[in-house]
């Protein structure tokens, strides 16, 4: 069982000033969109406070279509976190210490993970609250 | 003086379909955020590193000739709020800033807010091996 799939990133800012005959405009830009086939994914959240706790990858609780627990036995190689609420939600790659990233309000924090061998240790944590969030795991083929 | 009007959007979309003798089953998995109309303040940097550890202090200026700086206020909403930065070479390039790091390899993109508590003007960032080439976006919300 394998997925198809897309992650689209586009991040887009201006930064204008107006002069009396001129508007000077600098455009300032970083996109990605990247399409996978055969790729491993699974979803996972839940509600995380203060305490550190694990997420499991191997296995997830994430069933696919056919009904088969998604396992991860090499680490994913893209990793996605959203926060639901003002709370900040880090989650941090405890085995290779290559990532630790953040979510709060609805934004959606990327990275890669996995640049050597591979470990499959994520822990989740709040900073002064709890808060509802959701992981996707995507391991290219 | 310079207006900054900026939009973040992450789409992240998959798939999984099995068929079965009377149907297929799909499940769908989007992780998705849009944010728009965002003001405060935002720089670029790019450049070339090795694998030691290089830090940069943002050095861009607005559109208006002001260098853009992000002091670290010492409350939740100093320094750096959002960090985005691509590999533009095929290695991987890793960041850290303040407590907080991204890895990205080959066009990639990785995103992160911060916290207060890791508020920061500066970011590390280093090649895993070799040389790479890096593009980074720092935005904070604040004046």
């Amino acid at each position: 069982m394998s997925a198809t799939g897309s992650i689209d990133i586009r991040v887009d800012f201006s930064d204008s000033t107006a002069r009396q005959t001129k508007l000077l405009s600098k455009l300032l830009s970083i996109n990605e969109l990247s399409e996978f086939t055969g790729a491993t994914v699974a979803v996972t959240g839940g509600t995380v406070g203060t305490a550190s706790a694990s997420v499991s990858i191997e296995p997830t609780d994430y069933r696919n279509a056919s009904g088969e627990i998604v396992s991860f036995a090499t680490a994913p190689t893209r990793i996605g976190l959203r926060a639901d609420g003002a709370v900040p939600v880090t989650l941090t790659d405890t085995d290779l210490g290559e990532f630790k990233i953040a979510s709060r309000s609805g934004s959606v924090a990327v990275t890669r993970w996995g640049s050597s061998s591979p470990g499959n240790g994520l822990t989740i944590q709040a900073a002064g609250g709890t808060n509802t969030y959701t992981i996707l795991l995507v391991r290219d083929s | 003086m310079s207006d900054v009007s900026g939009q973040i959007s992450v789409n992240l979309s998959f798939s999984d379909s099995t068929s079965l003798p009377t149907k297929t089953v799909l499940k769908t998995l989007l992780l998705l955020e849009e944010s728009e109309g965002l003001t405060g303040k935002v720089a670029i940097v790019s450049g070339t590193v090795g694998t030691a550890a290089l830090t940069v202090t943002p050095a861009y200026r607005n559109a208006s000739g002001a260098l853009v700086s992000f002091p670290d206020r010492g409350d939740s909403r100093g320094g750096i709020n959002t960090i985005v930065l691509q590999s533009q070479s095929p290695g991987y390039v890793a960041l850290a800033c303040g407590d907080f790091k991204l890895l990205s390899g080959s066009g990639e993109v990785a995103e992160t807010v911060t916290t207060g508590e890791s508020a920061t003007d500066s970011f590390n960032v280093n090649a895993i091996s070799g040389t790479a080439d890096y593009l980074v976006i720092v935005y904070a919300d604040g004046d």
